[in-house]
């Protein structure tokens, strides 16, 4: 019984964190109908941004949310600006696919350019506290996860907070609903197109922090991510960013309990599963709404 | 030889089509007329096996369809055309038709033969290898046509196939229409511009938010009370 | 980008046979076996993107997922063959048989997916596939490998192991399935699946309301594709003489192939070849220059071509040339014809 309290603790923990990565994609999805390849790589970037402060100048990794987060988002908005932006304008398709192989193309140039830099050797980051752990009546948290779960949270309130609360978030769920009459309105499509690319790349930089300290860092490990977060957004409803959250959770818990009771591939295979069935059968999500 | 019997149609809670019963016979050239959003096109998706109705019956030649699929509708003899017209565009004329005449063979050879014939019959032969997405709205008004027609139909749905033509084009279709007819194959027309209406159609229905209020003659059909109420402040092309 | 030239049939199949006595001289004149097996894999790739090219150039179903038909084809004929002692030969055949019931297995309920959407879906179809075999060792009394694979024992020149020392043999075998399955390619292309196939692709509505069976078709053509893809993963494995759910599982196999297909021309069956031909030499240039560093600038010139030609050349370049080729004549034609004018007057 401990065990599946346990399971089911540690599942949402690293479900919550999953679910911040996959909310970065869902509010690119969202506002631009653009399945982004490359959303693990730029977790990647993001990952390996934190580990060079923390090796350069020993800063902890979790302040390095800040640079790591601008640094995703300048280069989220040049490639929307220089690269996406384009292949929108020659496409009529609503959810292009040119896209989805062009982040592919990005994706593969990633990963590789990663490799030649920094060799595909797995690093880790030793913090202080990264073998502590906390316990919570019987269970028991490694600190690191718990201080990056809270953080996760704090991450997609701040993003939803910004959706619907703030000018550019009204700009972008506008875009969402209908391209055309957002422009009509005077939107800047294009600018608007690349702040939530930049956003989305923002979130995935700063979830990349925050796996940092509890995950391994290399250039291939954004495969991980990638996959994960595509279910996690079919889970929720694609594009919404509290749907994230929520299939975040889900697939974590899946996983983690899944693992007390069977091969633990079998319980991501079955979470891939849930994925098809969802996608055929309630591409809405669990919570039943395609918005932002 | 189509039946609809007491035909509905809702979508979301708005009544697009309300228990409508029409006859068409065969050889007929039968129009649906009606203001914009009466459910003509509503209706034509019925029979032509899109969505099936909530609630009544349509009859081909005795034979219930409502429950079928477009293909299987077209093979039983139906063809259609779409109000936008939808040809394939990267596709010449001539490999547009041969997808239609695809259907009652399965020899290339056979299949172009047909779709030739079809063409020359639609008047455009001249263009037959040009690709579709080059044509003029005119020639791909007529290249929906021939599409249809070289599935050999018994009954050829028509969606406002006047619309955007000018009006030596609409005399030309409308001639060509009436040739179709004469070769055998029953026409449902859906039809805004009154001259082909009352040109063609021996047979008139009226649709107004999706209930029947008109069916017989097109020399009725104008003088009627209820089809004038109708049209009364709605634009409404006559040329 | 999907005109089809149904008037003269017969200048393409000139040049295919012209190609083909010419491949098939190649491996007499050329002893170097390096040589020989870079044109192998040429060949197998350009098998391979004309195989997916059937159902996605010709239906427009976008698959991504294919390397999953590649490993269920090699895995199928070498586990028939460590396990049963079956011949690869007939181990190759159930191989694609076992792909195409796969192959319905996951298409026929996801047809209903558009475009991106169903890409995705075969995205997952080839995770969850990596992820199985890498996590199983045993099904039952059958030993897969897991995530170290397979290895095929080495025995020398046999025709019934499928196993040849000379790469000559090799070549012409993948030289006789590339052959057989552009023929089938064309063939398909030419005939009513192909125009069916075609209306598919531009206008699923349309092609229905003019009678034909969308799902038949679909399915027709993601089934073959399945088969003929599976039988190339066979050879792979003979091939190679090993098999492991990293590189004919991934992810990055698919790709490869899709964008050989994309930058020879998606649509054409000549397309895919050119592609082939174009990367993988480009590809063992690299190798022969960069040593070590190799794999990881291959991967982004690849990712960088991919990006490229969607951007600048969706027709693929085979498409691109005819234009070129067209326009070049045209201009000639014209100049040539103003010039006889002018004299004339």
């Amino acid at each position: 019984m401990v065990g599946i309290l346990q399971g089911a603790v540690s599942g949402l923990i690293i479900g919550g964190i999953y679910g911040a990565v996959a909310a970065g994609l869902a509010i690119i999805y969202g506002v631009m109908r653009i399945i982004n390849f490359a959303h693990g790589e730029l977790v990647m970037i993001g990952m390996f941004v934190t580990f060079w402060f923390w090796k350069s100048f020993g800063i902890d990794p979790y302040l390095a949310i800040i640079p790591s987060g601008f640094t995703l988002f300048f280069i989220g908005y040049i490639i929307q600006k220089g690269i996406i932006n384009f292949a929108l304008n020659k496409t009529t398709e609503r959810e292009p696919l040119s896209v989805l192989l062009i982040t592919a193309g990005l994706s593969m140039i990633l990963i590789n350019g990663g490799i030649l830099l920094w060799t595909d050797y797995p690093k880790m980051i030793q913090t202080s506290y990264v073998l502590k752990s906390v316990s919570i009546g019987i269970i028991r948290i490694p600190l690191a996860r718990l201080i990056s779960f809270c953080l996760s949270m704090a991450l997609v309130s701040a993003l939803y907070f910004v959706l619907s609360r703030t000018e550019i978030g009204r700009e972008m769920r506008a875009t969402s609903q209908d391209r055309e009459a957002a422009k009509l309105m005077g939107i800047n499509q294009p600018r608007t197109y690349c702040l939530a690319f930049g956003i989305g790349a923002a979130i995935a930089g700063m979830s990349g922090a925050l796996l940092a300290p509890i995950f391994f860092i290399k250039p291939s490990v954004g495969h991980v991510f990638i996959m994960k977060s595509f279910v996690i957004v079919v889970l929720g409803g694609m594009g919404s960013v509290p749907g994230a959250l929520i299939g975040g959770l889900v697939v974590g818990l899946i996983e983690s309990l899944g693992s007390q009771f069977v091969n633990p591939v079998y319980a991501q295979v079955s979470v891939f599963i849930l994925f098809i069935l969802f996608l055929l059968i309630r591409p809405s999500g669990i919570l039943g709404r395609e918005r932002i | 030889m189509l039946e609809l019997d007491s035909l509905s149609k809702e979508f979301g809670g708005l009544l697009a089509v309300s228990r409508v019963r029409l006859t068409l016979n065969k050889g007929e050239i039968f129009s649906l007329i009606g203001p914009n959003g009466a459910g003509k096109t509503t209706l034509f998706n019925m029979i032509a096996g899109v969505f099936p109705p909530d609630s009544g019956k349509i009859l081909f030649n005795g034979r219930r369809i409502d429950a079928l699929k477009p293909n299987q509708v077209c093979k039983l003899g139906i063809a259609r055309t779409f109000q936008i017209v939808r040809p394939f565009a990267e596709a010449t004329v001539l490999e547009n038709v041969m997808v239609g005449a695809f259907l009652r063979t399965s020899s290339v050879n056979e299949a172009r033969r047909l779709s030739r014939e079809t063409i020359d019959f639609l008047g455009l032969g001249s263009k037959m290898h040009e690709h579709a997405h080059g044509l003029p709205i005119g020639d791909r008004k007529r290249l929906e046509v021939a599409r249809g027609l070289a599935t050999k139909p018994e009954l050829l749905l028509l969606d406002e196939p006047m619309g955007g033509l000018t009006p030596t084009e609409r005399e030309e279709l409308i001639d060509i229409i009436r040739k179709i007819n004469e070769q055998g194959v029953t026409i449902f027309l859906i039809e805004h511009v009154m001259e082909a209406v009352m040109k063609l159609s021996k047979k008139v229905a009226v649709l107004n938010y999706g209930r029947l209020i008109f069916d017989g003659t097109p020399d009725e059909a104008v003088k009627d009370q209820d089809v004038i109420a109708a049209y009364l402040g709605e634009e409404y092309s006559v040329a | 980008m999907n005109g089809k030239n149904n008037s003269k049939p017969l200048g393409p199949i000139l040049v295919l046979v012209f190609l083909c006595i010419l491949f098939a001289v190649v491996p007499l004149l050329i002893k170097d076996q390096y040589i020989l097996q870079v044109t192998i894999m040429a060949l197998l790739f350009a098998y391979w993107a004309v195989s997916w090219n059937i159902t996605c150039g010709f239906a427009g179903l976008f698959s991504l997922g294919h390397a999953a038909f590649i490993g269920l084809g090699a895995y199928v004929s070498t586990i028939l063959f460590l396990e049963y002692a079956v011949t690869p030969w007939i181990g190759m055949l159930i191989g694609g048989l076992v792909s195409v019931v796969a192959a319905i297995i996951i298409g026929y309920p996801c047809f209903k997916l558009r475009g991106v959407y169903f890409a995705i879906s075969t995205l997952a179809f080839v995770s969850v596939l990596q992820m199985l075999i890498t996590g199983t060792r045993h099904l039952g009394p059958i030993d897969l490998g897991a995530g170290e694979g397979l290895l095929i024992p080495v025995a020398g020149h046999s025709w019934a192991k499928f196993q040849f020392v000379d790469k000559s043999y090799y070549y012409w075998i993948i030289l006789a399935m590339l052959v057989g399955g552009t023929a089938l390619a064309f063939s398909l292309k030419m005939s009513k699946i192909g125009y069916y196939l075609m209306a598919i692709k531009f206008d699923q509505e349309a092609a229905d309301s003019l009678g034909v069976n969308v799902v038949k078709y679909k399915l027709l053509s993601w089934c073959i594709s399945a088969f003929l893809t599976a039988m190339g993963g066979s050879f792979y494995a003979q091939l190679l003489l090993y098999v492991a759910p990293d590189r004919l599982l991934s992810i990055p196999l698919s790709i490869e192939l899709v964008i050989i297909a994309l930058v020879g021309g998606i649509g054409s069956v000549a397309g895919p070849i050119i592609g082939a031909f174009l990367l993988i030499p480009l590809g063992e240039i690299l190798r022969t220059e960069l040593g070590g560093q190799f794999a990881q600038v291959e991967a982004m010139i690849y990712g960088s071509i991919l990006i490229l030609i969607i951007l600048f050349l969706p027709g693929g370049i085979k498409r691109e040339l005819e234009e070129r080729i067209t326009d070049t004549v045209r201009w000639v034609v014209s100049a040539y014809k103003s010039s006889y004018g002018r004299e004339k007057s």
